[in-house]
């Protein structure tokens, strides 16, 4: 207006002020009176109108409104699970947003990896074909609020027979459960619970361990049968046998082996042909391996050594906390807790009593995360969420969170011997599977989070310890 | 080094060195798709960022200027949020428009570094905190029926803490 010069203007009309901010317009409508006034004219105020678009009106002064989608997800992908579920509460379009980031596969998978590293893999491999990793996530989530999970209990594989007595159960990738029987290995479909399309595996073996591409099993004459099961390449070799085998430890694509005198062995499955490397010969007679980073082996003499190449070297000793020790080396599922007993009992005096009592009856052990199963020889079967007794690992002085009592019942068909002899764990949407096998049958126990469907077939368990807290 | 001239969605102009400008893909591929060549006095316009944020992006592509190239994202990665470094965390110490304009603005001008650190930020300031205390610090109104916010409690019930 400076710049525009004007001899003599009598009236200027449909001026349109824009501005970004109200003080802006203020600014100019202040500006544009002070030079009208100067031209004494006047401005016609009742003709004069503010506007704000509509848009700016409704708008929640939230910065968060401004940002387009993709952004607000990238923000989203910072946060851990539990928080960024959470943030689902805030407003509809946060819920809106998370509920589609529940699709990536890819970010769960990271959360998955993060927040239960130890168990993902095999709750992955484990689990129905096809189940979303964010319900892989939720169902491994909802372990720590076991207490509140319904349960649904069935069971199979009734063995009849002595030949048909049970002896191990694995879950397999594709939810193919193998029972390893007595006189074979049998597949049962884990939704049916009925007999898999799949061929059983007849023979008389002492273990019996399979994975996704093998087989592995030891025979009553020490030795071990190595048996591929999927063969990419006709130049792969299709089975192997070692002999006079007396424990083997099978982890993804390696498998160790330890023969009657203690010398250790080293098989690679992803090599064309199944040949072993001999490590080296264990001084000390060994008791069972674990593989964590590298080979553990924990012998009778309670050492725990460890060997990175091929050369032996001594971790620890196991004295003290004993459970402790095992968990943190990883050697509770292997181990025979014949022998626990014995270390408690005999050997170490400062045994706490309740222990020595206790673990006379384990008969199995798994660790799920912070999940532990425990199983003894009278049927009753427990499960601990975090056991640890002022910062130690030791679930014989905790308070297990459920328990059952699987020989007190009267479809048991053997009353006076019912011992746990292994337990598999498999996540399904919402809930768990937990698989107990006993010499007579496979007890099923479905632990559901958010029941769907009929529970009418549900027996009330024998017995449940009432919620506790860990 | 040769500099060129960024204008403002409010008509200042920025007189910036190219590799400092080059930070953003979208400048760099106007200057390098577009033929704008680099001793010519042409002007950048960039009509989505104002002078006060363009100010703000042109000081911190000066400090990065000699960062490495950022990694590519690996998504199996777990993405952290506490390995701002000190200077980001002065720099970004605005109030929480100016820091939403910057993700704006590092989004239109497609600088990842800078895209980075600030939702890094945001995300640091949701991190920890209840959904009441999210909807109070980013004035976010709740507008769930409390029939649905009880829906959505149960349906959240798995990963609430004991």
């Amino acid at each position: 207006m400076d710049e525009l010069f004007v001899k003599c203007l009598l009236y200027a009309d449909n001026q349109v002020i824009l501005a970004l901010l109200a003080c802006g317009l203020q600014e100019m409508t202040n500006k544009m009176n002070d030079s009208v006034k100067k031209k004494s004219m006047k401005v016609n105020v009742g003709k004069t109108k503010a506007y704000r678009p509509k848009m700016s009106e409704d708008r929640v002064d939230s910065y968060f409104e401004t940002l387009p989608t993709e952004i607000v997800l990238e923000i989203f992908t910072y946060l851990s699970a539990k928080p960024l579920f959470r943030c689902r509460s805030v407003c509809r379009r946060w819920m809106c947003l998370i509920d589609t980031l529940t699709t990536n596969e890819l970010l769960w998978r990271r959360h998955c990896k993060s927040d239960f590293g130890d168990i993902y893999k095999v709750a992955r491999m484990k689990t129905v074909p096809g189940l979303p990793w964010f319900d892989l996530y939720k169902s491994m989530a909802w372990w720590s609020h076991l207490s509140k999970a319904a349960v649904i209990e069935d069971e199979f594989s009734s063995a009849a027979y002595p030949f048909q007595t049970n002896l191990s159960t694995i879950a397999l990738h594709n939810g193919v459960i193998g029972v390893h029987t007595r006189s074979k290995i049998v597949y049962y479909d884990i939704k049916t619970l009925e007999r898999a399309n799949r061929d059983a595996v007849i023979g008389t073996y002492m273990r019996y361990q399979e994975n996704y591409d093998t087989i592995v099993l030891l025979n009553g004459s020490l030795s071990l049968h190595i048996i591929r099961k999927l063969l990419y390449n006709p130049i792969l070799e299709s089975r192997a046998v070692f002999d006079n085998v007396k424990l083997f430890h099978l982890c993804d694509h390696k498998l160790f082996y330890v023969t009657i005198n203690d010398q250790l062995f080293y098989c690679d499955l992803t090599c064309d042909r199944l040949t072993s490397v001999f490590l080296t010969r264990c001084p000390e007679e060994v008791l069972c391996l674990s593989y964590l980073d590298c080979l553990h082996i924990l012998t009778f003499k309670q050492n725990i050594f460890k060997l990175p190449d091929k050369v032996l070297s001594l971790v620890s000793s196991i004295n003290g906390d004993m459970l402790e020790l095992l968990h943190r080396y990883q050697f509770l599922e292997q181990l025979d807790w014949r022998i626990f007993h014995m270390w408690t009992f005999g050997l170490n005096p400062a045994s706490d009593v309740n222990t020595v009592v206790a673990s006379l009856d384990v008969t199995v052990v798994r660790v799920y995360g912070k999940v532990v199963f425990v199983g003894t020889r009278w049927g009753i079967f427990q499960i601990y969420y975090e056991p640890y007794v002022n910062g130690v690992f030791d679930f014989f002085r905790s308070e297990p969170v459920k328990q059952w009592n699987f020989m007190e019942r009267s479809d048991c068909p053997v009353l006076s011997h019912c011992p746990i002899i292994n337990i598999e764990v498999l996540e399904l949407e919402n809930g768990h599977t937990v698989l107990v096998t006993m010499p007579k049958k496979v007890v099923v126990l479905h632990l559901r989070h958010e029941p769907k469907g009929s529970v009418s077939k549900a027996i009330i368990p024998y017995r449940t310890v009432p919620k506790e807290t860990i | 080094m040769p500099n060129i001239k960024l204008q403002s969605s409010d008509s200042e102009i920025f007189d910036v060195d190219v590799e400092i400008a080059k930070c953003s893909v979208t400048i760099k591929t106007m200057l390098e798709d577009l033929g704008m060549d680099e001793d010519e006095e042409e002007v950048v316009p960039l009509p989505n960022v104002n002078s006060a944020i363009l100010k703000k992006v042109i000081q911190w592509a000066t400090y990065h200027k000699d960062d490495p190239p950022l990694p590519e994202d690996d998504e199996n990665k777990e993405k952290r949020t506490d390995d701002i470094s000190s200077w980001d965390a002065d720099f970004l110490k605005v109030d929480q428009g100016t820091l939403f304009e910057l993700i704006l603005a590092a989004n239109y001008l497609d600088i990842k570094g800078l895209l980075d650190v600030t939702c890094k930020t945001v995300a640091n300031m949701i991190k920890g905190k209840s959904p009441e205390e999210i909807r109070k610090t980013f004035n976010i109104k709740n507008d769930f029926t409390a029939a649905e916010e009880e829906q959505v409690r149960k349906e959240n019930e798995w990963c609430e803490e004991k």
